[in-house]
């Protein structure tokens, strides 16, 4: 099922690097105004906004803009995440006591809440949502990374590295840190999904800023007005974001089966 | 069990101290004035205004002091910027909607999620199972605010059968209730199912089938007994989500509750809206943990120790 999941991923990513070169018109024209509305035909696949543009070359460039929100939202919140969750599960003390109520306290609220809030700090704009929803995803992000800590700082090869006279950095980074790679990654993963969805919710809000940012969810706020006369508008952008959404989840439910194979397999060598 | 739950209670009052603090904080926290960002063409006259409005001409503790008298002594968070009405008076009407949509989504998820989840684990490792896992991760992937829209289109527009939206009776309700559920009854199912086949491995189930029990009974009275413990907590911490994640949903059908006030509030500006919303919502939210808690602590008898 991992393979479908990249398979259906490489489509997007495709669109996002080709939009350029495929696409009828850069991003801020508004060209075939007389065909306004028009339905899917050869010429416009996807048929043509209420403005002139061709849906089917906003739809490419949506996938840059997504892409590069939900790219952005994951770096924050898996770097922040690992750094906040490896030093509470290494330090404990107050450190750890802090972290993980405030992560227990957040995990109570939806993702969607969590960014309504950073976004009243933050002005509107694109950059503004990859941030709201990279904090929103962080509370999953440390829980798990600081859990993972916990469970490898207390095993033996930890122990034989201190015997050695390793410091906690050189444990965290050098001896735990690439332990917890597979979970990282599938957290990576996971986050990519859900910021795709998170993004395109506070964009579909009307929080991204800028109205002519091609962002997916903000496409479908667009269309939302003509949606009684030209619903098809409205078809493309939402099968776009599950699309995206579902190749992101395929490829982490594979990633976290294989990792659950393999520690099966090395757990039984074990004994 | 009578010190736990003071216990939890008395960290329930903690945490909604600490909450009521971030939520003050937040409105200290926007980059510039908010007067500024409120106003057209800020002048230092509306500026103060809007300032003395807000609270924001005092030293924070004196601002943080009068902030609580206020929420808690007359339950007033303010005028809102918006509307000018007391943010009391919109949040009064606002959040029996939110519940109203929450639970009726919930009811929807348990028994659709509940009901896919035992499909899949009766079957686990067959088509059966690999579909109905499908089913599920497709209903975690699709963003909510289309399948409305999508939702709107067929059963409103084309078919005519349900309203398009608002809050006028039970018809109203259907709609945004079954979408709303998409997401809480696809973790639901997939829950169940993990929780179900885990069951199903054990020895006390090979022990029944090895006496004679039949397939039904050994699912639903020994299988699900056994389950019953990590579904209900499940359920309980998806009502807390449904409470805030209904934004989306009441958005796409305009559906008067807290969730689409918040959403306006925050593109609006309007800060004492949205420190009123925020307050009752997370309010909600940790009196509804505290009660799973309870009742999980009831239901484990392993926990009652």
């Amino acid at each position: 099922m991992k393979w479908v999941g990249v398979a259906m991923l490489s489509v997007v990513v495709l669109a996002a690097v080709f939009a350029g070169v495929a696409g009828r018109h850069p991003p801020g024209r508004q060209p075939f105004r007389e065909q306004s509305l028009a339905a899917p035909s050869w010429e416009h696949p996807l048929g043509v906004d209420a403005v002139g543009r061709d849906a089917a070359t906003r739809l490419a460039y949506g996938a840059r803009a997504t892409l590069g929100i939900a790219l952005g939202a994951t770096l924050l919140a898996v770097t922040l995440g690992t750094l906040l969750g490896a030093t509470a599960g290494m330090a404990r003390g107050w450190w750890d006591v802090a972290v993980s109520h405030v992560t227990d306290f957040l995990l109570a609220f939806p993702a969607i809440l969590l960014g309504l809030v950073v976004l009243t700090i933050l002005r509107p704009s694109p950059g503004s949502v990859a941030v709201a929803v990279g904090v929103a995803a962080l509370p999953t992000v440390v829980r798990q990374v600081r859990a993972a800590f916990v469970v490898e700082n207390a095993k033996e090869y930890v122990l034989a590295a201190r015997a050695l006279g390793a410091g906690p950095w050189r444990v965290a980074v050098v001896e735990i840190l690439p332990n917890c790679a597979g979970l990282i990654l599938v957290l990576t993963t996971l986050t990519l999904g859900s910021a795709v969805l998170e993004s395109a919710g506070l964009a579909f809000l009307g929080l991204s800023g800028q109205p002519d940012v091609p962002e997916w969810g903000a496409m479908l706020r667009d269309e939302q007005s003509t949606f009684r006369t030209a619903p098809w508008l409205c078809l493309a952008p939402g099968v776009a974001i599950a699309w995206t959404v579902l190749a992101f989840n395929l490829i982490s439910d594979g990633c976290s089966a294989a990792i659950r194979r393999t520690r099966l397999v090395s757990g039984n060598s074990h004994k | 069990m009578r010190a736990y739950l003071l216990r939890r209670l008395a960290a329930l009052v903690v945490a909604l101290a600490v909450a009521s603090f971030a939520i003050f904080w937040l409105v200290r926290l926007v980059p510039g004035e908010p007067a500024r960002l409120l106003l057209k063409r800020p002048t230092p006259e509306k500026i103060a205004e809007i300032n003395h409005r807000l609270g924001l001409d005092r030293p924070w503790p004196v601002q943080y002091a009068l902030f609580l008298k206020n929420v808690i002594g007359r339950g007033s968070f303010g005028e809102s910027i918006v509307t000018g009405r007391d943010v009391k008076e919109d949040l009064a009407r606002t959040w029996p909607a939110t519940v109203e949509l929450a639970l009726a989504a919930l009811v929807v998820a348990t028994v659709a999620g509940v009901g896919l989840g035992i499909f899949c684990a009766r079957r686990a490792g067959t088509g059966w199972d690999t579909a109905g896992t499908a089913v599920s991760l497709l209903g975690l992937s699709v963003p909510v605010f289309w399948l409305g829209l999508l939702a709107v289109l067929v059963f409103s527009l084309w078919l005519g059968w349900l309203p398009a939206g608002g809050r006028e009776g039970p018809a109203h309700l259907i709609l945004p209730a079954l979408v709303l559920a998409t997401v809480p009854g696809a973790f639901v199912a997939r829950v169940t199912r993990a929780a179900v086949v885990e069951v199903l491995q054990q020895d006390f189930i090979r022990t029944a089938r090895a006496k004679g029990v039949s397939e039904r009974a050994v699912l639903y009275r020994h299988a699900l007994r056994a389950a019953v413990v990590p579904i209900v907590t499940m359920v309980g911490v998806e009502f807390a989500y449904l409470l805030g994640g209904a934004v989306l949903t009441e958005t796409v059908f305009a559906w008067p509750g807290i969730g689409r006030y918040i959403a306006g509030a925050v593109l609006a500006r309007d800060y004492p809206a949205i420190q009123g919303a925020l307050l009752v919502l997370v309010a909600l939210v940790l009196v509804v943990n505290f009660v799973v808690d309870g009742l999980h602590h009831f239901l484990e008898p392993r926990l009652r120790r």
